[in-house]
């Protein structure tokens, strides 16, 4: 049934996430694939919209994905799902085990998944780009491996910019505003390739 | 990730908790000298008027005050649900981004306007909501509300930090497929995966960066990217679940030989 479906995998999701929004998302994109809710390329989309909207990414994603499978209530079960871990733990942390975090076992604990979900948020990131600029999925599949000239220029151009802005505002451009640069990037680019 | 409050420097009118014994991951029944300090002890002017349910009460008593209220809400308290309902809603609006700049955010709203936490226990509450699973956001409404009104209250808060995410989000799911339909949108989609793998790699090199200089976060943080991509080239099935439970096993186990070196004494 598919609303109990997105309610455990978003309860998953929830209770394993550590480092906010971006470390969900190696979880979030492997669950989606799998239950084929999403293709890849529809995944990328939705996490456009999420981070271009306010909210917490968590909540973004699975309202969203919810929405896409079972309409109100399907995204009302994954965002319940999702918030419930933490709304329980912390709740737990507050009224009874407050000093949980100061417990060395759990900083232990915690010092070994902090690295390893920053790295689970690279390998996401190199995965993505293969497919994106490569269509590359699988080392067992290669016959639509391809280049896609337009996403390189694209990306360059972002590059670019990015450095520029780091270089002589002193900070990177806001995530909104590169998405949407790279929206007007996409229509004068791709019409022509 | 950065945040480890130091329990020294932040409260110098509380116990100071660094003396205390190291603790074994065994022992995880909680030595009352732990337990957080009361706010009476807390100095500065601005907290002495919202926190008059804390002040003074024993934690039990506050539990039960937060609780079950018997008499009427002095007049004070009597506005303090639909606040933090807007507060909260407010925070929701505005989090974009994410990370510090929620923090920011947080601390403005929460701090300094309401004056519902003290710095210090706002510096406890980012610690927490950094260390627990869920997003920033969500951990701190659950926070705040439960300190100002118990369990009601942390509902009640992160309903309201959750709302407009939800109502935005739902509304833009219902017309999203026709909106891609058109063409110069799919182009203009096409183009925005290329940002959003930049947004994410840029994310993973900030944390990278963030994680210091320790060689075991960094060399951690390289092997498991490295098994990720072999793994998905590879089309093996091996969930990001298994990944943060193994890494955080290492962590521990890591901590258990460096204290066994130490000869596994305290401090």
């Amino acid at each position: 049934m598919i609303l109990l479906d997105l309610f455990l995998t978003f309860l998953l999701i929830g209770a394993v996430s550590f480092g906010g929004g971006y470390g969900m998302i190696s979880l979030v994109r492997e669950q989606v694939l799998a239950h084929g809710w999403l293709t890849e390329s529809e995944f990328l989309d939705m996490i456009a919209v999420s981070e271009s909207t306010p909210g917490p990414l968590a909540v973004n994603m699975a309202t969203f994905i919810g929405s896409s499978q079972a309409g109100f209530p399907g995204a009302l079960v994954a965002t319940l799902g999702v918030v419930l871990p933490a709304f329980l733990i912390i709740l737990l942390i507050a009224a009874v085990l407050k000093n949980l975090l100061r417990y060395r076992g759990v900083e232990a604990f915690l010092s070994g998944v902090r690295p390893t979900v920053v790295g689970l948020i690279l390998g996401t990131a190199v995965v993505l780009g293969l497919a994106t600029l490569f269509s590359l999925g699988s080392l067992r599949d290669t016959s639509g491996v391809t280049h896609d000239a337009g996403a390189f220029l694209i990306l360059f151009c972002l590059l670019a910019l990015d450095a520029a802005s780091r270089t002589w505002r002193g900070r990177a451009i806001a995530p909104i505003l590169l998405i949407l640069l790279s929206a007007v990037l996409g229509m004068l680019v791709y019409p022509h390739i | 990730m950065k945040h480890q409050s130091d329990p020294s420097a932040r409260n110098p009118a509380a116990p100071d908790t660094s003396d205390t014994p190291d603790r074994s991951p065994a022992d995880m029944t909680p030595d009352p000298k732990h337990a957080t300090p009361p706010s009476s002890t807390s100095t500065g002017p601005a907290e002495a008027k919202t926190h008059s349910f804390t002040v003074g009460a024993t934690k039990t008593e506050a539990l039960a005050e937060a609780e079950n209220p018997k008499e009427p809400l002095p007049r004070e308290k009597r506005y303090l649900l639909p606040r933090l309902f807007l507060t909260m809603l407010k925070i929701g609006l505005f989090a974009f981004g994410g990370g510090y700049a929620m923090t920011a955010l947080l601390e403005t709203e929460l701090v300094t306007k309401r004056g519902w936490l003290r710095q210090d226990e706002f510096l406890d509450m980012t610690a927490i909501a950094e260390s627990t699973p869920g997003p920033l956001a969500v951990n701190s409404a659950t926070y705040v509300g439960y300190r100002l009104a118990g369990v009601g209250g942390a509902a009640l808060a992160t309903l309201a930090v959750c709302l407009p995410a939800f109502v935005i989000i739902y509304l833009i799911s219902l017309i999203f497929d026709r909106f891609l339909s058109l063409t110069y949108i799919t182009y203009a989609f096409r183009g925005v995966q290329v940002a959003v793998v930049y947004l994410i790699a840029t994310a993973g090199v900030r944390l990278f960066r963030g994680l210091g200089r320790d060689p075991l976060g960094r060399t951690l943080a390289v092997v498991s990217a490295l098994a990720l991509i072999a793994l998905s080239l590879f089309s093996v099935n091996f969930s990001s679940v298994f990944f943060i439970l193994i890494g955080g096993v290492l962590g521990v186990a890591v901590y258990l030989i460096r204290k066994a070196r130490r000869g596994g004494d305290a401090k």
